[in-house]
């Protein structure tokens, strides 16, 4: 259970705090990776740069939000769907908007779903709590998300 | 010509001449003592070679005698000398009288010579005025043929003088191509010493060749040595023409004869026995064997005409009393159908008392000239009859241009009766300021060599009325010469009511509006108007008479005749230069734009086309204004929706940063507000939790008002796919999707079957959630909600839809604000929302060209409309129903 990772790529620290505050209640929150822009996603879905030394296995689920710094969610979406390593990593959008130009291209780069963040905290919460229980208990993940026996 | 001396002039001389002999002696004296005899022959000579044998002798007596008694001894007396002297006188006597024979034979020869000399130089001056006077032309030549006289008929013949004649000059007046032939002749007969004859043509002064026959004459002397040559050149021509005429007349009479067409009779009056030959018999209906011995004449009227006998019968006498000749022309009778014609001539011979003998005539016949008479004369009763009838007036004038014909429409025309006009001068006709041109033009006329032409004078011609009144006139005048002499006969018409029909149409053209053009046929101008004169710029006595294709610009020019024959082949009224631009040529060089009509006008003297021409340029530069502004206005409006398209983009990316940006710090607030009241659950004051409530609340609105703003705005960005749209399925829709609201609810649903329309579904989806969604919402307080959706029919293919609900209603005088964005006609505490649905239903029906409005009273409920622009045709199985069904 402890190499199950879920990478959460956020600039707002506001949402981070209330993301990890919605985990906290089911004792997730420590499960979660938290980068604030694509660059970082990146540096660390291909362990450089800081993550050089993170072990090998891949997150089971990356939370992006759309609007980042440096590189934004369809950016890093776009490049992870293009490696063969990363492929298959299960991304989710996890958005402010629900704009329809965005859902078209987050599901045309081959996104796995698509969570419009409600204004309402109690369904913000709820919706939150459910997709960690999802990605981390419910779903099997691809072979990747293990941590290779060295 | 000296003349003889006279006799006593001859014998004077005889004595004289010793006289002076003696005297000289004695002067002399004693030189002479010796011989003083022989001295005296010379007297004798004198005498005798001046008076001749007689004078002589009588001299040489005198001489001796006045010898002897002057100086010989004895001295002045006729004693008888010495023997010396005896012997001188002898001598002297005998050789004197020897002398003066001698002399005379001498000076008769002489005579003799001087009388021939004479009569050949008579001969001579003969000749010449004998061959000067002879018609030919004649000539004298040496024997080498060196020609050195002509006769005065040469001279004038030719147009020479003698100096162009010298020598060889006569080879100026051969025609070059016989001139060779001549001359080889010529020379022949020259070596040959023989006769010439040839016929070659010589020139005349008047520059004619005529035919010649040149006959040349040798003289010879009895050695048969050619002296000079004679000759004569003889123009041939004449005689030619006479002999040929001569000859054709004689062929004609023989012809005749022949024929028998003329026959010959004689009349024994006193015997009454006229004998006729065959034709004549033949022509009189008797045998032939009893004409040729003769009947009485009164067998032979029996054949002549009844009516006509009475003539013939008279000339008979009339001859026969007069002694004279008889020409009369009858018909005598060949069967009861024919008759013949026949002129008769004859003369009478008398004898010496003046008593008629005989009848000598011969009889013609003439039936064939009658014939043509006839006809000359049906001709010119018929050609009377015309010009008496014509319509148009003639007139015949003679040389004095007195009027010899006026015929019954000239007698109208000019007001004047035919026998007043007959012998008056035409002018008489003619106004004043016409005549005296009129008269220099019919002289000129008739110095022409045409038969006819037609009359012109500048502004047309005039005639006068005998009641003074001048018309116009249209004439055309010919000419024919009878017998040397002149007629001019005219045709003329009144042209008064032409004149004033054209005078009409030129008023027309000349007040109408356009430009006007005519020309003729050829091209040539014939009328402009004003307006023409103010479109090219031109004097109309500059384009009258003119080509028309002055008026086109030179590149047009070449091809334009080709248009006006294309036009002249099919001539009707249309526009000219169909699909072409077309341009005038002012005077000043400019070109115009114009638009031409064409229109073919039947005219006297052809067809003509009037062109109405329409300067263009206004209209031109209108319509480039004209595609200026809608080139400009299309610019703009692409600026505009270039524009527009800009402001889209930005309302996008606005309302993009809205979601996105806008709501995040809203989470963000209600989130942390929940953090908070959980990590202070129990610790909070009552009145903290309620703020905290608030807090919440109003982020949770905030929310709705921008979502509701977010869809508001797509309303107006979003692409309308128009389809056929199934109200009655989006009405199901919108119920389910508002099944949450009717929790708890009594709603009574009357729901009309709803027609088609077109327009875009999830649009027109949006406006009926939201229309039920209202009636919902504002019914909440009604125990039994009612509410009805129908249909209302309307003209024009469109179709109204209402939803009519039993809730809370709103008052009509803020009926405009309801569809304003964020107005509300209620208060929150009453009905929850945001105030932007209506306006979002106003906006989707204003983009498909529809109508929203609403009707109520206060606790009365309210009625919704909206109009539709029906959908066409079937509802069912039509394919656009799935799109619409979606």
């Amino acid at each position: 259970m402890d190499t199950k990772r879920i990478l959460l790529a956020e600039d707002n620290l506001n949402d981070v705090e209330l993301v990890l505050a919605a985990l906290t209640g089911q004792r997730l929150a420590n499960h979660v990776e938290v980068v604030n822009d694509g660059v970082e996603a990146l540096d660390y879905l291909y362990r450089r740069g800081k993550f050089d030394g993170r072990g090998t296995a891949n997150p089971v689920v990356v939370l992006l939000d759309l609007k980042m710094p440096k590189k934004d969610g369809l950016e890093v979406l776009a490049e992870m769907k293009k490696d063969d390593a990363l492929r298959h990593i299960p991304v989710v959008i996890l958005t402010s908007s629900g704009e329809e130009r965005d859902l078209v291209e987050s599901y045309n780069l081959g996104v796995n779903a698509y969570v419009v963040k409600p204004v309402v905290s109690e369904k913000f919460v709820e919706a939150i709590r459910r997709i960690g229980l999802f990605w981390l208990l419910t779903n099997e993940p691809p072979p990747s998300s293990r941590e290779d026996d060295q | 010509m000296k003349t003889e001396p006279s006799r006593t002039v001859r014998f004077s001389i005889a004595l004289l001449a010793p006289v002076v002999i003696a005297a000289a002696m004695a002067l002399s004296w004693p030189l002479f003592e010796s011989n003083p005899v022989t001295i005296f022959l010379l007297a004798v000579v004198i005498s005798s070679w001046y008076g001749g044998l007689w004078p002589g002798l009588f001299s040489l007596g005198v001489s001796l005698l006045a010898a002897n008694f002057f100086f010989i001894e004895p001295y002045f007396a006729f004693g008888v000398p010495d023997r010396s002297k005896v012997v001188q006188m002898a001598v002297a006597l005998v050789v004197g009288a020897f002398l003066s024979v001698v002399c005379e034979s001498l000076r008769k020869q002489r005579a003799r010579a001087e009388a021939e000399k004479v009569a050949a130089k008579n001969s001579e001056d003969q000749l010449d005025a004998m061959v000067n006077t002879i018609p030919q032309l004649a000539w004298m030549a040496h024997p080498d043929g060196y020609i050195y006289w002509y006769n005065d008929r040469w001279y004038e013949y030719t147009g020479t003088t003698p100096e162009q004649m010298e020598g060889w000059g006569w080879k100026s007046v051969h025609n070059p191509e016989f001139l060779p032939t001549a001359v080889v002749a010529w020379q022949k007969a020259i070596a040959d010493k023989i006769p010439f004859e040839m016929e070659f043509p010589l020139l005349g002064a008047d520059g004619v060749f005529r035919t010649f026959l040149t006959r040349v004459q040798p003289l010879k002397d009895d050695d048969g040595n050619v002296l000079k040559w004679f000759g004569t050149n003889t123009d041939v021509d004449e005689l030619n023409r006479v002999h040929k005429t001569l000859r054709d007349s004689q062929e004609k009479l023989n012809s005749m004869l022949a024929a028998g067409s003329i026959g010959t009779w004689t009349w024994d009056i006193v015997a009454d026995r006229l004998s006729a030959d065959a034709f004549t018999s033949r022509m009189f209906s008797i045998e032939p064997e009893r004409a040729a011995k003769g009947l009485p004449v009164e067998e032979y009227l029996k054949a002549v005409f009844e009516e006509d006998q009475p003539g013939v019968s008279a000339a008979l006498a009339e001859a026969i009393a007069t002694c004279g000749t008889y020409d009369v022309e009858y018909r005598v009778r060949q069967d009861t159908k024919n008759f013949t014609w026949l002129e008769a001539r004859g003369r009478v011979d008398c004898d010496s008392k003046g008593a008629a003998v005989s009848f000598h005539g011969a009889v013609m016949d003439i039936t064939e000239r009658k014939l043509v008479e006839g006809q000359v004369r049906q001709s010119q009763a018929q050609l009377t009859a015309i010009i008496g009838s014509a319509m148009d007036a003639i007139i015949t004038i003679d040389n004095d241009q007195r009027i010899i014909l006026f015929n019954t429409s000239a007698e109208t025309m000019f007001k004047c009766e035919s026998k007043q006009a007959i012998g008056q001068s035409i002018e008489r006709f003619i106004p004043d300021r016409f005549r005296a041109s009129h008269g220099d033009d019919v002289r000129r006329f008739g110095k022409t060599h045409a038969t006819t032409h037609s009359m012109h004078s500048l502004g047309g011609i005039f005639g006068l009325r005998g009641d003074g009144e001048e018309f116009p006139i249209e004439a055309s005048i010919s000419q024919i010469e009878t017998n040397g002499q002149k007629f001019y006969t005219v045709i003329l018409r009144d042209i008064t009511d032409r004149t004033r029909a054209e005078e009409r149409f030129r008023l027309a053209v000349e007040s109408a509006p356009n430009a006007m053009v005519m020309a003729d046929n050829d091209g040539a101008i014939v009328l402009v108007n004003s307006q023409a004169e103010k479109l090219f710029g031109y004097d109309r006595s500059e384009l009258i008479g003119n080509r028309v294709e002055t008026l086109v610009p030179e590149r047009f020019r070449s091809r334009h005749p080709e248009y006006r024959a294309r036009f002249a082949a099919k001539p009707q009224v249309r526009s000219a230069g169909a699909g072409r631009d077309l341009y005038g040529l002012r005077k000043d060089g400019v070109e115009v734009p114009v638009e031409i009509g064409l229109n073919p006008i039947e005219m006297e003297g052809g067809t003509y086309v009037l062109s109405s021409i329409v300067d263009i340029t206004a209209r031109k530069s209108a319509e480039e204004e004209v595609r200026r502004l809608n080139e400009e206005l299309e610019h703009r409006v692409e600026e505009r929706t270039a524009q527009l398209k800009d402001a889209n983009k930005e309302l996008e990316s606005f309302s993009y940063s809205i979601s996105h940006d806008l709501r995040a710090p809203l989470r963000h607030i209600d989130g942390f507000v929940k953090l908070l009241s959980t990590n202070e659950a129990g610790r909070l004051e009552p009145t903290s939790e309620r703020y905290l409530h608030v807090i919440s609340e109003a982020a949770g609105k905030m929310g709705m008002l921008i979502d509701g703003l977010l869809v508001f705005s797509k309303t107006s960005r979003a692409t309308i796919n128009a389809v056929r749209v199934d109200l009655n399925l989006l009405v199901s829709r919108a119920m389910h999707e508002l099944g949450h609201e009717m929790d708890g609810r009594t709603i009574r649903w009357n729901i009309a079957d709803l027609p088609d329309v077109q327009g875009d579904a999830t649009l027109l989806g949006l406006v009926v959630t939201n229309l039920l969604s209202n009636a919902i919402k504002y019914t909440r307080r009604r125990d039994e909600a009612v509410i009805e959706i129908g249909a209302k029919g309307e003209p024009n293919n469109r179709v109204t839809i209402f939803v009519r609900d039993n809730g809370a209603g709103f008052d009509p005088e803020y009926a405009t604000k309801l569809f304003g964005v964020f107005q509300r006609l209620h208060r929150e505490e009453e009905f929850e929302g945001i105030g932007i649905g209506l306006a979002t239903v106003q906006r989707i029906m204003n983009r498909h060209g529809g109508r929203v409005w609403a009707e109520s009273e206060v606790d009365k409920g309210a009625t919704f409309y909206l109009t539709f622009e029906k959908s066409q045709g079937d509802r069912n199985g039509h394919e656009e129903d799935l799109a619409g069904r979606r």
